[in-house]
């Protein structure tokens, strides 16, 4: 009851006209930059991110969050229409969404992915409005040793799930945990790798990284690529009759959308797992559990279905530990928890009870990002079409001068300009040496809360490390990430042996 | 032509310098204040750590997959990386002079250019056409004051 109660009172935030408006702006840009190829949610939220600014901290958190629904769903429709995903967790609907729109079918296959999305995150907003303040009940008891135990789950989980090469993923994990440090000491005052620069006396601003590692690097290596993203879609497959799936093939997708749904939904909660990993564990189980799995990588609907059912729960599922733990599992959710934080909010158990309209307010606008994201996708399929036949030259070029504007707008200051630029040079080779960006932004927005949970646990301790592993719930979390962190680089030990012993 | 391994081998050293760099500068904080971890705690662990990474970085690149991958480095998309940064740059600098919207906008002229639209039309709508919608957005939606240069704007 009380939970319904809460509903309305988030959804009568949501419906406020201005959040209605910053819920369909938010979908709408999402959909359009994550329809880009290379600009995922995590590029997209920090390349919009200074349009909050100045905002009020409900409709900054909203624009977001429409904003991340939007660019998790406008991944499949490059994936869909010219066999490039727009972002990593659209990889697998290329596998059936391209031959689909090869076979006349762009029409239905564009439909499903929107209504797959679409019953994947209501489904899970449901799931999220019961399970999230149950969640932060249990971790309002929790002291600065679980806290910490916490954020190193957090940064683990990333760092070893995230590219080919794991300790490059630790690398820039520990690099985030470097720039964290930057600016005055918050205990001491004194200042830390400031170089004399009054500029950095606050620190690193985790906005200018994101900026700089996802946005400005992808666009340079975007630009290597010569492939053609020219949209050979004839336009009468997508007729607006045509976006609706047929009977037959909602009983073919029916029961895949259903399990999509729920593993998204329970991957997504995992910290570091995310919306790739399901769609890549959706996909395998449709295709295993399916009727005609022959018909699997040739146009089956049900490809398409799963996977970004798949995706669009684990979205949903990542917002649970973010809100609830303070903890993000993803680059994106490490970008929204930057975003909270410098709205003065404090993600975590406390969150729900001291802010409640705030956290209401999302969920609401979780229900109506949903149905606003259909909406447009039905409307508004055909125009989100010509905008990609726009050159990527010409994309580059805006986005790059809204980058730069943006670093500007956050302190006024030409400094952050220049070093969103030199982010940029450093996420290029970071791209190109297949350093994962992700860790390094976690790393960044978890380390200052990692330092001082460390030093309080320690205070509470009289300077006993022990702490972490004697209290029962943060001796649990440290040691699954202890065995989180050695897992990968086993696994890569392996690896090694095995050429070496082939040969 | 040299791969992945040799560019790992490179980022070692690099890494390398840098976390004694971290390392050295953390014994001038103090790693201690009474009996806790100080401000010089985390800079030096971070230092150590990044030392470790770099040798186990470097000892990977001897034996691991990065052996059989070839160097993600061409000269040309080096030319192309440098020419965006290095214009980016500039625009920075020369905000100064002729302000941020006009500096952007030439940017993004120039971008248009050197990514491969080359009709002077285009290039000359999108530098004229960015700074005003970035203006519209910014300057009048959010309030966001920009340093104006000798044009006034």
């Amino acid at each position: 009851m009380e939970t319904m109660q809460n509903l309305l009172m988030g959804l009568s935030v949501a419906l406020e006209p201005l959040n209605l408006l910053y819920v369909l702006f938010g979908v709408i840009s999402g959909v359009i930059i994550g329809a880009l190829p290379g600009l995922g949610p995590s590029a997209g939220l920090a390349i919009l991110l200074p349009l909050t600014f100045g905002v009020d901290p409900i409709a900054g958190i909203i624009l977001l969050a429409g904003i991340y629904y939007g660019a998790m769903y406008g991944g499949a429709i490059t994936s869909i229409l010219i066999n490039t995903p727009g972002d990593p967790a659209s990889v697998m609907t290329t596998m059936d969404g391209y031959p689909m729109t090869q076979a006349g079918r762009t029409g239905a296959a564009m439909g499903m992915a929107a209504f797959a999305s679409f019953i994947g995150g209501t489904v899970c907003v449901i799931a999220f409005m019961y399970m999230a303040p149950a969640l932060a009940r249990v971790a309002v008891s929790f002291g600065p040793p679980e806290y910490f135990a916490l954020m190193v789950l957090g940064l683990t989980t990333l760092a070893g799930m995230t590219g080919k090469y794991p300790l490059k993923g630790y690398l820039s994990a520990v690099f985030g945990l470097f720039l964290a440090i930057v600016g005055l000491d918050l205990v001491t005052g004194l200042p830390r790798f400031t170089f004399g620069s009054l500029e950095l006396y606050d620190g690193v601003d985790f906005i200018i990284v994101a900026m700089g590692t996802f946005g400005i690097a992808e666009i340079l290596v975007a630009a290597e690529e010569k492939a053609s993203n020219k949209i050979k879609t004839k336009r009468e497959d997508l007729a607006w009759r045509k976006l609706f799936p047929t009977v037959q093939d909602w009983i073919n997708s029916g029961w895949h959308i259903v399990r999509g749904t729920i593993i998204g939904f329970v991957i997504g909660i995992l910290p570091g797992a995310g919306a790739t990993i399901a769609s890549f564990i959706s996909y395998g189980v449709a295709k295993r559990t399916s009727k005609r799995p022959e018909m699997f990588g040739k146009g089956a609907i049900e490809g398409v279905a799963a996977p970004e059912s798949a995706n669009n729960s684990a979205a949903m599922g990542a917002m649970v530990p973010l809100l609830t733990l303070g903890v993000p599992g993803s680059a994106s959710t490490a970008v929204m928890m930057g975003a909270l934080m410098m709205f003065g909010m404090r993600p975590g158990p406390l969150l729900f009870e001291e802010n409640p309209e705030f956290v209401w307010g999302l969920i609401g606008s979780m229900y109506l990002g949903n149905i606003v994201l259909i909406l447009t996708m039905l409307v508004a399929v055909p125009i989100f079409v010509r905008i990609l036949d726009v050159p990527s030259a010409l994309l580059n070029a805006i986005v790059m001068a809204f980058i730069l504007v943006g670093a500007y707008s956050i302190n006024n200051s030409m400094f952050d300009v220049v070093f969103t630029i030199a982010f940029g040079f450093i996420g290029y080779f970071m791209k190109k040496m297949q350093i994962p960006a992700p860790p390094l932004v976690l790393a960044l927005v978890l380390g200052n809360l990692m330092e001082n949970s460390l030093r309080q646990s320690l205070i509470i301790s009289d300077g006993s490390p022990l702490i972490f592993f004697t209290r029962p719930i943060s001796g649990v979390i440290m040691w699954v990430a202890i065995i989180l962190i050695f897992w990968p680089i086993v696994k890569s030990l392996r690896k090694m042996k095995k050429p070496a012993a082939s040969v | 032509m040299f791969d992945l391994a040799f560019a790992d081998r490179f980022l070692s050293v690099l890494v390398l310098i840098f976390g004694t760099f971290v390392l050295v500068q953390s014994f001038e904080l103090q790693y201690f204040l009474d009996d806790l971890p100080g401000p010089g705690f985390a800079p030096f662990w971070i230092g150590v750590t990044l030392i470790v990474l770099a040798v186990l970085i470097f000892i990977s690149s001897l034996f691991g997959q990065a052996k059989t991958e070839k160097s993600p480095f061409t000269k040309e998309d080096m030319l192309k990386m440098f020419g965006a940064i290095g214009g980016s740059l500039l625009a920075a600098v020369t905000s100064a002079y002729i302000g941020l919207l006009l500096s952007l906008g030439l940017l993004a002229g120039f971008f248009t250019w050197f990514y491969g639209l080359r009709k002077w039309q285009t290039v000359i709508l999108t530098s004229v056409l960015t700074p005003v919608i970035l203006f519209l957005i910014f300057s009048l939606g959010l309030g966001v004051i920009f340093p104006t240069g000798m044009l006034g704007f």
